[in-house]
């Protein structure tokens, strides 16, 4: 934990005036920001690491948003006040007065453009430009889901890993999947349990990951019987308390003894307990005893003596698992003997041995679940430590996006849309082709639409459903069914906007049109959605920047900025590798710019955020963990963000 | 640009000048006040460079974690990636991948022409890779009569813990290293069984009359007297005044004693303590007690006598849990004691006792054995070797040039960035040598060689395939103007001896890892490192 430098004698003064600020404004106001900058910078870590935390990617959207958004306020503060300058001769008292009203001015207009009018975007506009997609189980399914973990571990790991990574996680998916029949089960079984099914190897190739029949229990045998290897069924319990050498009914771990003789005899009554416990074992079939805890010398011993074989210090989460999938009880340690029986015995198809790097570990290859399926463990490889764990964090990352994916779906509604012009323009491979070095006239730029209800002629309630009227061809978006009082994903589940800044654009596009319809009176709400519509355009804009430094350069360097807002359908092909459909869930899209555009609530806390408890290496994403780590890894953003405190110039704070 | 040069630079000359048989050695102190450490081998260099720069730590620590699996080759991990990063840095960003793809397809084909099938049955072949190992590092000490001698053991080593017919299923054997400071070399020896040191006279044992064949007793448990063990539970007890719980244990511990002596058991061996008084009962009985074993020795022990491990002594142990020795045979190897003890059973268990005159060069001969031992190991899995001395990586560097100009759009990397491989790999041949050597490849097998004066009698090449003779034309290593035929002959069948042959596992991984380590610096646009807040 790092010392919390002072706030200076005029922080609190900030403090009290910060409430009702964004923290955008919050920081232009202070007129010392340099003694509060150890501090934003934990806020506003704060924010990304709940953000990650929430949806496994979009940390570094979210710096370059608010980046973008803090550069734009100074600006438009900036001019308004030359303006004033120029165009008054008030006095330098009045001037502050006026600076500071416009500040509140303009805190209030973005978050009333962040409530209502991203709102009504997001609602309305965005989802006509979304591809719904067909979620099944099967070979559809696997390549809608290669596309998209594609098109996730790009930016998370570097080019060679991230191929492998598509490929082995994809499968890993798709393995568990077709046990469950159901993609969004699945990942919730394996966000669930991802430290447990994930292995991490060092001092091999990447190529070398692979999948393992069986479940990697992260232990070696403490007593491995030559036998074992040659049985086609072996019959385990699972022990996750110790057992304890004499009984005791409230777990009292004191003893009292009259004399020696009594000593001896609760010593002896002991062994003979552990014993008998063995043989009861033997006598059920069991050929291997599982446990979360050392256990004591003489239950080895007892073990040995009767050729069972024994793995123990098990992580608790293994061990519950463990129960889980073959679906028995962990073994009572203090009770009858004669209680244990087959409930606590599970059946394997076999348990081996297995040396996955330097540790030695043990595969048990557990017999079809009651769930359907085949358990399997991803063996991840790398040559050192910081990689593997790299791309470890990246399978978790991709996890939970896929979650988000899931989140509503069975929830929502289905409506189903027409893919015409007056519905909006949905970009498909064939349309991306022909587009690219034909950008497309203003005259089929997509139209705004208000809010269609007439289009609700049909609501479905079920993935079931969903898939089959995919099936019939038809194409749907998802959408919820409003009710007052009711909390709302305004987003919906499921579908999908090409990657390479498509969601920032159609924001951008959407803010800028609401903009010119405004009122000429509301000058200050323009304004408002000017400078966040310009913040957007930072996303597209630095995957632009980063592109132009490789193979797309001459391609892309010929297009300039606006052209690019106009014609965007057509940039994004280029984006896009020029025929890859890249796909993006928009929903994260909608997440980062929520986070940004709303941080008043986090302000709150600022308080809170101040104290030494705040730990200020948890907000980082992944990959900034991954530096915390260890050695090095590869960014797409080159932005001078350290591992845990976002640098001054990042932030373009005035000083 | 220049300071990743300049931090890899440093790495580099350390790299360079460790590789190979003609390395340096380092002298290694970690500042904190431990011993100096001489050595030119990875598994001690690797650990002590762990100082610098980011993209040092990340290069250090890809050999390191390959050294750790394959023991062998972590210097030309670091030396390989290093030169690859360093020729390409002004290159940008391509992939490397593809070339290397390239070449470890190639040497796992059928076609390749610089490995050999290594034949389990011929102990030329066998030796030829062990002897690579041993004469790699200088700090051994070792002459050419000691290398020798002590190849010849290593193998002998191994090859006793390879199990027999009627033992096949049981997998690998051990050979357990003991080391003894104070004799030369040829002291060294390989005894079948397991020398367990001993604090005991010897001369204690050798008036023992021990029968053909005895009974002994494996104990895992600590017979000190100490009351129960409780696992994870800390256990407490209260007992009343008066009452000496010590002594309570002490009489179990008699009447364990009592067991072993009925059971007819003439040597009991302890992982543990075991309490004096016990100790002193058994040998009145004449049972000889050997305690303070630790967890080591008791996987080669168990397996040795058959023995099960006696984990409870407050029950008598069942018959089956004693094992059986042939013989308890007291050795003096310098000034240490030990007890060899031996079984009349086919077990694939022994002891190679390695003796040198020196703290640093024995440490150094410990981790060599170990290196030679697992890399014969390696080669059961995978039953190839490739050559040594630097033809491989020759070899390899004008397969990559040849192959890149004859199928350019095939491989589609370009000619400039296929070279800067190939030199990368030629670079790593040539540390081999000191500078001032000139290299050579020869137009039949393209092997490396390199001499220092300008006759060309006698040369061969670095790994003794190739000799000078009249159908045998040599031309630079490196780059030419006009491309090199690559359309050598095959392989003779009968390989001349002696050959220097690398570890095919070890080198596939090291080269996988360099290129694969190389590759991950070269996409790096930015590296970010934990700055504490001030």
């Amino acid at each position: 934990m790092h010392p919390l430098p002072s706030l200076g004698t005029d922080s609190p003064r900030f403090l009290q005036g910060a409430h009702c600020l964004p923290v955008t404004l919050f920081l232009l106001n202070s007129q010392n920001p340099g003694s509060l900058l150890t501090s934003t910078h934990l806020l506003v870590v704060d924010c990304i690491s709940t953000h990650c935390r929430a949806t496994g990617d979009g940390a570094k959207s979210f710096v370059l948003l608010l980046s973008a958004l803090l550069r734009g306020c100074k600006q438009t503060l900036e001019a308004e006040h030359l303006g004033l300058l120029s165009h008054s001769s008030s006095n330098t008292c009045f001037r502050d007065k006026f600076r500071k009203a416009q500040q509140k001015r303009l805190a209030s207009d973005l978050q009333a453009v962040s409530r209502e009018t991203l709102h009504e975007i997001f609602k309305g506009e965005i989802p006509g430009h979304a591809v719904a997609q067909d979620w099944t189980t099967d070979e559809r399914g696997r390549r809608v889901l290669k596309r998209v973990l594609k098109s996730y571990f790009a930016t998370k790991v570097h080019a060679r890993m991230s191929g492998v990574l598509t490929t082995l996680v994809c499968d890993f998916v798709m393995r568990f999947a077709c046990g469950l029949h159901s993609l969004s089960g699945t990942v919730r079984f394996l966000l669930d349990n991802h430290f447990e099914l994930c292995t991490e190897v060092l001092g091999r190739p990447v190529d070398r990951s692979h999948h393992l029949e069986g479940l990697v229990l992260h232990r070696d045998f403490a007593v491995q019987h030559s036998s074992l290897k040659d049985k086609s069924l072996v019959f385990f319990v699972v022990f996750t308390e110790p057992l304890l050498p004499l009984s005791s009914e409230e777990h009292d771990l004191t003893f009292s003894f009259s004399d020696e003789l009594d000593f001896q005899k609760c010593h002896l009554g002991a062994s003979r307990y552990v014993q008998k416990l063995v043989e009861r074992l033997v006598q059920i079939g069991v050929h291997a005893v599982l446990s979360t805890v050392k256990q004591i010398p003489s239950f080895q011993f007892y073990l040995k003596l009767n050729e069972l074989s024994l793995v123990e210090c098990l992580p608790e989460e293994e061990g519950q698992l463990l129960c889980k999938l073959a679906n028995i009880f962990p073994c009572p340690s203090l009770s009858e003997i004669s209680c244990i029986d087959c409930r606590f015995v599970g059946q394997a198809s076999s348990m081996k041995s297995v040396l996955l790097g330097q540790q030695r570990c043990v595969c048990l290859q557990l017999e079809k679940t009651s769930e359907g399926f085949f358990p399997c463990s991803l063996i991840l490889c790398a040559p050192i430590k910081g990689l593997v764990s790299q791309s470890s964090a990246a399978f978790l990352g991709a996890l939970k996006t896929l979650r988000l994916w899931f989140k509503t779906t069975e929830d929502n509604t289905v409506v189903p849309i027409e893919q015409s012009a007056a519905n909006g323009f949905l970009p498909d491979n064939m349309m991306l082709q022909n587009l690219v070095g034909h950008p497309i006239s203003n005259t089929t730029l997509p139209q705004l639409r208000a809010a269609d209800t007439s289009k609700k002629s049909v609501c479905l309630n079920s993935d079931a459903t969903l898939r089959s009227s995919q099936v019939a061809g038809n194409a749907f978006i998802l959408s919820d069914q409003l009710e007052p009082g009711k909390q709302h994903d305004l987003i919906n589940a499921g579908c999908l906007l090409p990657a390479g800044g498509t969601f920032e654009l159609l924001t951008h596009y959407f803010l800028t049109s609401y903009a010119t319809r405004l009122d000429s009176d509301n000058r200050s709400e323009t304004v408002a959605y000017l400078v966040l519509a310009k913040a957007l355009l930072s996303i597209p804009q630095q995957l632009l920047q980063n592109r132009c430094s490789s193979q797309a350069k001459r391609r892309v360097t010929l297009l300039h900025l606006n052209e690019m807002i106009t014609h965007y359908v057509s940039i994004l092909a280029v984006c896009m590798n020029s025929n890859v459909l890249v796909l993006y869930h928009h929903s994260l899209g909608w997440q980062d710019s929520q986070d940004v555009c709303a941080p008043a609530p986090e302000l709150s806390s600022l308080r809170s955020n101040l104290g030494p408890a705040t730990n200020c290496h948890s907000g980082v994403s992944q990959a900034g963990q991954y530096t915390n780590k260890c050695a090095v890894r590869r960014t797409d953003v080159t932005l001078g963000v350290l591992s845990a405190s976002l640098s001054w110039w990042t932030l373009k704070i005035p000083s | 640009l220049s300071r990743r040069k300049a931090a890899l630079g440093k790495l580099y000359k350390v790299a360079r000048s460790s590789y190979g048989p003609n390395g340096k050695i380092k002298l290694i102190h970690n500042g904190l006040g431990g011993i100096t450490v001489a050595s030119s081998a990875s598994q001690v260099l690797l650990p002590a460079l762990d100082r610098g720069d980011m993209l040092s730590r990340f290069l250090l620590e890809s050999a390191r974690a390959h050294v750790q699996r394959c023991s062998d080759g972590g210097l030309f991990v670091l030396l390989f990636s290093v030169m690859l990063v360093q020729g390409c840095l002004h290159l940008g960003l391509e992939s490397i991948i593809q070339l290397c793809q390239l070449c470890v397809e190639y040497l796992q084909s059928d076609c390749c022409r610089c490995r050999v099938q290594v034949d389990l049955s011929n102990l030329e072949q066998l030796l030829s890779l062990t002897r690579t190992v041993m004469m790699s590092k200088p700090a051994c000490l070792l002459t050419a009569e000691e290398a020798e001698t002590m190849t010849h053991l290593v193998l002998q080593a191994f090859l006793r813990t390879v199990p027999d017919g009627a033992n096949a299923g049981q997998g690998l054997g051990m050979t357990v290293l003991i080391s003894v400071l104070g004799c030369g070399v040829e002291a060294s020896r390989v005894l079948p069984g397991l020398l367990v040191n001993t604090t005991t006279q010897v001369d204690h044992f050798a008036s023992l009359q021990v029968p053909k064949e005895f009974l002994v007793a494996v104990v895992s448990t600590s017979l000190a007297g100490d009351i129960l063990e409780g696992g994870d539970e800390v256990l407490s007890y209260e007992v009343p005044l008066g009452m000496d719980e010590e002594q309570a244990v002490l009489s179990m511990l008699f009447r364990f004693g009592e067991w072993i002596v009925a059971a007819g058991v003439r040597l009991m061996v302890c992982q543990r303590v075991v309490h004096p008084l016990l100790m002193q009962v058994l040998q009145d009985k004449g049972i000889v007690v050997l305690h303070r074993l630790g967890l080591e020795v008791m996987d080669p022990l168990l397996r040795l006598t058959g023995a099960r491990p006696i984990g409870s002594f407050f029950s008598e142990p069942e018959s089956t849990t004693y094992g059986v020795l042939r013989s308890l045979e007291p050795v003096k190897i310098g000034c240490k004691d030990f007890l060899l003890l031996q079984t009349s059973r086919s077990v694939p268990v022994c002891t190679l006792v390695l003796c040198h005159r020196t703290d640093a060069s024995l440490n150094e001969l410990k981790i060599v054995c170990k290196v030679a031992e697992h890399l014969l190991q390696l080669v059961l899995k995978q039953s190839y070797a490739l050559f040594g001395g630097g033809c491989t990586e020759s070899h390899l560097a004008t397969f990559v040039r040849h192959q890149v100009c004859s199928h350019l759009t095939r491989w589609a990397v370009k000619v400039l960035f296929a070279q800067n491989f190939a030199s990368s790999l030629e670079n790593v041949a040539k540390s081999l040598k000191p500078d001032g050597f000139l290299h050579l490849v020869d137009n039949k097998y393209v092997n490396n060689s390199s001499l220092m004066v300008s006759t060309l009698e006698g040369l061969h090449c670095a790994c003794g395939l190739a000799v000078a003779n009249s159908n045998l034309s040599w031309c630079t290593l490196g780059p030419t103007e006009t491309e090199r035929k690559f359309e050598g002959q095959a392989l003779p069948a009968t390989l001349p001896s002696p050959l220097l042959l690398d570890s095919f596992s070890a080198r596939i991984n090291a080269l996988l890892v360099a290129v694969e380590t190389a590759s991950v610096i070269l996409e790096t646009k930015l590296i970010i490192e934990e700055s504490h807040l001030s």
